[in-house]
């Protein structure tokens, strides 16, 4: 690698072994991603905030490290960038909202952008969302939508719909999301990215802007699964910072990409999971269960039951959070989400409270599963992105939402908290459309092993798009 | 169990609103019965799951 080449395709690992090696600085890396960030950055609307100065700070101390021959990290000298609601030191949260402006500047980073700081990471800026992560869009009235790589007119899919696009334009390698319904998968399924949400509590949220503190998990999304593991093993460990996150040892999974798929009993999800869907979801997972030769179907019980618990929870714990600012500013809430927000502030407590009941016995059912079946195979997405402003979408006949039901398939697995990798599968369609990949709690081993077999079988893949990656674009 | 379908979301909104202290302005009341009638059809699916006084939520909460 080196600074003729153009960097817009090339990966987390081969930037930090090139960094590593010295055939490129950390700095001049940096320069060469930020000069294409702030360039080109209007034509996709992914970034509210480019880190230029401290980025080329942490670059220059990844090259002085270097100089004075110290051990780097497995991220030295990577560019990559962050939702707008993780805290970043000295500038203000937004979490894509108008409101949060008022606020002062955070005092500290998220405890995510510390791990990957002290394994050499660099921060370029931070990322579009929908306002408050309650979304699948990232069409933010206050910030414009994010437009998707493949096609302008395309949402970029959401909540982390800043952090799909910026790395299906070759902005950064990787970049951090968070994933309450579906907001890492369904963003990643649409840009054509893999994209990681870990079990519930594996990595620590705090400095994070919660939305629904029961159902929020942070991750990564990138073009290979192997910086996807990367990433994600930089920041595993407990954080008593962070509530929810368990206290568990870090468990790597870089190591075990290679080891494919013998052995494992791997089923196609049935039941709620064959409700109508586009020809390119179907596709899709036929492709990757062909390719991994699973011809078992099972169902995961209960699983529309738990989406309505989760659409609740959603509506209701969101919403309660802002309750102080739905009193007194309701008008400078995005108006997309303002009127969801009042309701779920309005809506009983006994459906809040049925609701997380309803978690534990549906819990208790689905694991059941596992006991069939070591990995299952789900669509992502149930079709791939729609125009910006779509309202309404038709599958096989039946008409719905847009907006909401883009995590149709997602947020069933958020709700029950298992670990699941989207997967872009090549080759079913015009525009990107991924599949999940879910396994049991605590097993993103399983999921990251089977997404890197499918990488290299050709049926995975995450290429930047071909008009981002187009010269004089 | 019972749901809310019959609900009369009108009223409910005016009640709940001054119970909590948070106005609903003219431009935004339909929108907000909206949801609230969209949130009763699914609050039918986790309210159709007959749980008994044994059956606790999943808190992760530690002391």
């Amino acid at each position: 690698m080196s600074l003729d080449d153009d960097l817009s395709g090339v990966g987390a690992a081969q930037i930090a072994r090139s960094v590593a090696s010295g055939q490129v600085s950390a700095l001049e890396v940096a320069r060469s991603m930020l000069d294409r960030i702030e360039q080109r950055n209007p034509t996709w609307n992914a970034y509210t905030e480019v880190t230029r100065e401290r980025a080329l700070a942490e670059a220059g101390a990844v090259d002085v490290a270097r100089a004075r021959g110290e051990r780097l990290g497995p991220l030295a000298g990577v560019p990559y960038a962050v939702k707008n609601l993780f805290d970043i030191v000295g500038l203000t949260t937004l979490a894509g909202s108008k409101i949060n402006r008022d606020r002062a500047p955070a005092s500290a980073d998220a405890t995510a952008i510390q791990r990957l700081r002290a394994a050499g990471a660099v921060l370029t800026g931070a990322l579009n969302m929908d306002e408050y992560a309650y979304g699948f869009s990232t069409e933010n009235t206050h910030y414009g939508p994010s437009r998707n790589p493949h096609d302008l007119s395309r949402v970029a899919g959401g909540s982390s719909g800043g952090s799909a696009a910026a790395v299906a334009a070759g902005l950064v390698p990787f970049a951090l999301g968070t994933d309450t319904n579906g907001s890492i998968r369904v963003p990643a399924s649409l840009c054509g990215l893999f994209g990681l949400k870990p079990t519930y509590g594996r990595l620590s949220r705090a400095g994070g802007h919660l939305f629904v503190g029961s159902l929020d998990h942070i991750g990564p999304l990138a073009r290979t699964s192997e910086d996807l593991a990367l990433a994600y093993d930089a920041m595993q460990g407990p954080d008593a910072a962070d509530p929810v996150c368990a206290q568990r040892a870090t468990a790597p999974v870089q190591g075990q990409l290679g080891l494919g798929i013998d052995g494992l009993r791997i089923a196609v999800a049935d039941g709620y999971f064959a409700r109508p869907m586009a020809d390119e979801a179907r596709s899709a997972v036929a492709a990757v269960a062909r390719a991994l030769a699973a011809t078992a179907r099972i169902d995961i019980p209960e699983a529309g039951r738990g989406r309505a618990a989760a659409f609740l929870m959603t509506a209701i714990e969101g919403s309660l959070l802002h309750l102080p600012d739905l009193k007194t500013r309701p008008a400078e809430f995005d108006p997309i989400i303002r009127d969801r927000m009042l309701a779920g502030a309005l809506a009983p407590a006994q459906w809040l409270w049925q609701s997380h009941r309803v978690r534990r016995y549906v819990r208790d059912q689905a694991i059941r599963v596992f006991e069939q079946c070591d990995l299952i195979i789900a669509p992502c997405t149930p079709m791939s992105a729609p125009a910006i402003g779509t309202e309404f979408i038709t599958l096989e006949g039946e008409k719905m939402l847009a907006r909401p039901n883009l995590g149709l398939f997602t947020q069933p697995i958020s709700f029950l908290g298992w670990p699941v990798a989207a997967v872009p599968v090549a080759g079913v369609s015009a525009l990107p459309i991924g599949v999940q990949l879910i396994a049991a709690p605590w097993r993103e081993d399983l999921c990251l092993r089977v997404a890197a077999h499918l990488e290299r079988l050709g049926i995975a893949a995450a290429p930047v798009a071909a008009a981002a990656a187009a010269p004089g674009q | 169990m019972s749901d809310s379908g019959n609900a009369d979301w009108n009223a409910y909104v005016d009640s709940m609103s001054t119970a909590i202290g948070l106005p609903i302005a003219a431009d935004y009341r339909a929108g907000v019965i909206g949801n609230l009638e969209r949130m009763a059809q699914v609050a039918k699916a986790v309210n159709s799951l007959p749980l008994t006084d044994t059956d606790e939520a999943a808190g992760v909460f530690l002391p």
